[in-house]
């Protein structure tokens, strides 16, 4: 388990010459004061049952605060890109801790690799504590790359975004020039910087010597821009003989457009004129001395990304805001604003880890936004490949972290109908006290995580040790909870300004499609997210009063069901809803199946939820969802 | 009472005091070890993406209704002064002056609460 005997950590700090004693001392310290930065989220942590602050560590929300990198489970592709940003930003000396899960390809081997488990989180405590005493400084740390730190540059067509190529180039619909865009970036209206660096870069390439006296000239200078890039794009031949017969001869050439600027950049001061003489005939005037040559540089391209190219060298003045805001669209009240497009997630704090909420934001409020998973389970199990009934129940119970016990339960029960197999009263209600404890420990769950989301700490502690003590406890305890868990919701009741935060707030109304759940019950009242809440805490107190009327719960386990074929569906309330599962079974595998659960249908629902809103209080609608990313459907 | 050279000398030993601190962090650091310069390190990031976007933009200040009537209002702060400095001189006059004068006001607030000018834009 131990990678280095030499107790040197991955992430070690540069050190020249000796260990000093100032380094001992800094090493001690941080030694002694773990911070950590959890990956998905703290909320995995809390479903395993780990306790990282009992462990020795403190919970941080920020990669900038962390010296320990804790990664849960093994994680998507996309979450690995998402890890290998967070590890980048950790200063040194940092550590990578992983517990049940091979280390992400982007990132360098764990320092230390567990089961998921408490003890050995321990364990893992016990050995960073000794590892950062001894190896926090180095000689030759090693280098962390990885390509998703690097911009990758994509070239697009302002009118035709399907087109992407990764050189620069004319678009092969409409023979545009291709606009740079930051790979992974949406609408090229949005990044007016870009354009303007794609042209500065033809610039260079091609050694041409005109940014000086762009400079100089500010009123032209917008459209020299242009010029070039059109030049470089178009034609690389720069004949002054040719440029000089243009600039005789207007008349002639009305129809030129394109080819005049492809001339007209070229080299010098005469040039310049050369730029004067093809607007001045554009716009139907003749003179030298025409300076209205705004019109031109448009032709077959008046789009904003070409706009924007020029933006900081405008007429307006350097960094003008009326050219920065030009052509993008106005805000509710009528005021042209740049919108940005803000990812929150998927390692975002305030929200469960895997979940992403992309938001565009004008000022502090959400003009539209969405929430994808990246840590979802697919549908549908490749084809012909047959998986073991045993193995496929352990497969769904992981990858729904947040509430494994409700899903080995959804496919113990569906396998068991597809294989004929009769219903066990006494086994069900066993399982049916697990699922109602497990159910009890989400709400819990949701409700540290609520207290994250809004910086109530002291529910974040209460909420996380009672998920901790619930989540494995026998019925007898569970009711010797009960007085504790009225306490935490009478506390709620009284906590100041969480009503007046909750009310109001991500309204979904009964009648909406694809309610499920708490969020389904909670529609029948107000259907905000304080009825939300309140319907949870019910939730809680109806589950305790069930536990205690039927018994000690028992973890849901496959029952013997031979080699039997069949197809079954099953359908089980888990703590966030309704979920369905329907599959073939022949001959003891699981052939195909097919998974139906409320996370899938509900971040649907966020798109309204959030749009219009303060950013605030999208967020905190988001959240009231109790969205699980691992349980959304792709 | 500090003569003015001695004041003069507690600022100098003020300037000094901080260049002294703020080159005894550079020093820290150094002795520490050298930064690692790093790709992805030195970028702002959020929620585990890098986040490279052009910074100059036009935020939009939907706060800037409040902020233009707390301008007013605290602008008008200013004549309290002069008129806290005579308040004994002229008695009680002074303060049904101040009192027409708040009441205007007031009333300024009032209009602009009807108007709708606290609401959130």
């Amino acid at each position: 388990m131990i990678s280095d005997p030499t107790m040197t950590i991955t992430g070690a700090r540069q050190r020249q010459g000796r260990f000093t004693v100032l380094q001992k001392w800094v090493s001690r310290a941080l030694a002694g004061n773990l911070s950590c930065l959890i990956v998905p989220g703290p909320e995995v942590a809390l479903s395993h049952g780990l306790d990282v602050t009992a462990a020795g560590m403190r919970i941080t929300a920020t990669p900038r605060d962390a010296s320990v990198l804790l990664i849960i489970g093994e994680l998507s592709e996309k979450m690995s890109e998402a890890v290998a940003v967070l590890y980048a930003q950790m200063p040194r000396p940092r550590a990578i801790v992983i517990l049940g899960g091979q280390p992400p390809s982007t990132l360098p081997d764990a320092d230390f690799s567990a089961g998921v488990s408490q003890a050995g989180l321990i364990d893992a405590v016990d050995w960073l504590k000794r590892a950062l005493a001894k190896g926090a400084f180095s000689d030759s740390p090693e280098d962390f790359d990885a390509a998703v730190l690097h911009a990758r540059i994509d070239y697009v067509c302002p009118m035709h975004p399907e087109v992407v190529q990764n050189e620069p180039g004319s678009c092969p619909k409409c023979g545009m020039d291709l606009v740079a865009r930051e790979a992974g970036e949406s609408a090229p209206e949005h990044d007016h910087d870009h354009g303007h660096d794609h042209c500065e870069h033809r610039h260079h390439e091609h050694e041409h010597q005109h940014h000086d006296h762009a400079q100089q000239h500010e009123h032209h200078e917008h459209e020299h821009h242009h010029g070039h890039c059109h030049e470089h794009h178009d034609s690389h031949e720069h004949d002054h003989e040719q440029h000089e017969g243009h600039q005789h001869s207007h008349e002639n050439h009305h129809d030129h457009g394109h080819k005049h600027q492809h001339d007209e950049s070229d080299g010098d001061a005469e040039e310049k004129d050369s730029g004067h003489d093809h607007s001045g005939h554009h716009h139907g005037g003749h003179g030298h001395d025409s300076h209205e040559h705004g019109g031109h540089d448009h032709v077959g391209h008046g789009h904003s990304g070409h706009d924007h190219g020029g933006h900081d060298h405008g007429s307006s003045g350097f960094m003008s805001m009326v050219e920065v805001t030009k052509d993008l669209p106005r805000s509710a009240d009528g005021l042209a604003m740049d919108w940005m497009e803000v990812p929150f997630g998927p390692v975002f704090p305030g929200l469960p880890g895997g979940l992403k909420l992309t938001l565009t934001l004008d000022g502090d409020g959400v003009t539209e936004g969405q929430a994808t998973s990246l840590v979802g389970m697919i549908n549908e199990s490749e084809e012909g490949k047959e998986i073991d009934a045993e193995t496929f129940i352990e497969r769904l119970a992981s990858a729904m972290p947040l509430a494994s016990v409700s899903y080995r339960l959804l496919a113990c029960l569906a396998i068991e109908r597809a294989s004929g197999l009769e219903n066990d009263s006494a086994t069900d209600h066993a399982r049916d006290v697990a699922l109602e404890r497990e159910r009890i420990a989400s709400h819990l769950g949701w409700l540290a995580q609520l207290g994250r989301q809004l910086g109530f700490a002291w529910l974040t502690d209460r909420a996380a040790t009672l998920q901790l003590e619930i989540r494995r406890a026998s019925g007898k305890r569970l009711v010797e909870l009960t007085p504790a868990l009225q306490a935490l919701a009478a506390r709620l009741g009284r906590t100041p300004l969480l009503k007046s935060r909750l009310k109001g707030i991500g309204i979904l109304p009964s009648g909406t499609a694809g309610l499920s759940g708490p969020v389904a019950r909670a529609a029948d009242d107000a259907g905000d997210a304080w009825a939300r809440l309140w319907r949870r805490l019910d939730e809680m107190t109806t589950s305790l009063d069930f536990i205690k009327a039927t018994g000690e719960p028992e973890l849901p386990a496959l029952r013997n069901i031979g080699r039997g074929s069949g197809t079954g569906e099953a359908t089980v309330e888990t703590p966030r809803g309704e979920a369905r599962l329907s599959l073939e079974l022949e001959h003891g595998q699981v052939k195909s199946y097919r998974l139906d659960t409320a996370c899938s249908h509900h971040i649907g629902l966020v798109a309204t939820l959030v749009e219009g809103r303060e950013l605030g209080d999208a967020l905190v609608a988001v959240g009231s969802l109790d969205l699980s990313p691992w349980e959304v459907i792709a | 009472m500090m003569s003015v050279l001695e004041q003069y000398s507690l600022l100098l030993a003020l300037v000094l005091g901080i260049a002294a601190t703020v080159l005894a962090l550079y020093g820290l650091a150094r002795a520490i070890g050298p930064a690692h310069r790093e790709p992805g390190k030195d970028v702002p990031a959020s929620s585990g993406a890098l986040s490279r976007d052009p910074v100059w933009g036009r935020y939009h200040a939907r706060y800037y209704g409040y902020a233009l009537l707390f301008l007013a209002f605290d602008m008008e702060m200013a004549f309290m002064y002069p008129w806290a400095v005579v308040y004994r001189e002229v008695g009680l006059v002074a303060l049904y002056d101040m009192g027409v004068f708040l009441a205007i006001l007031f009333l300024g607030l009032l209009y602009g609460w009807s108007q709708g000018a606290l609401r959130r834009q």
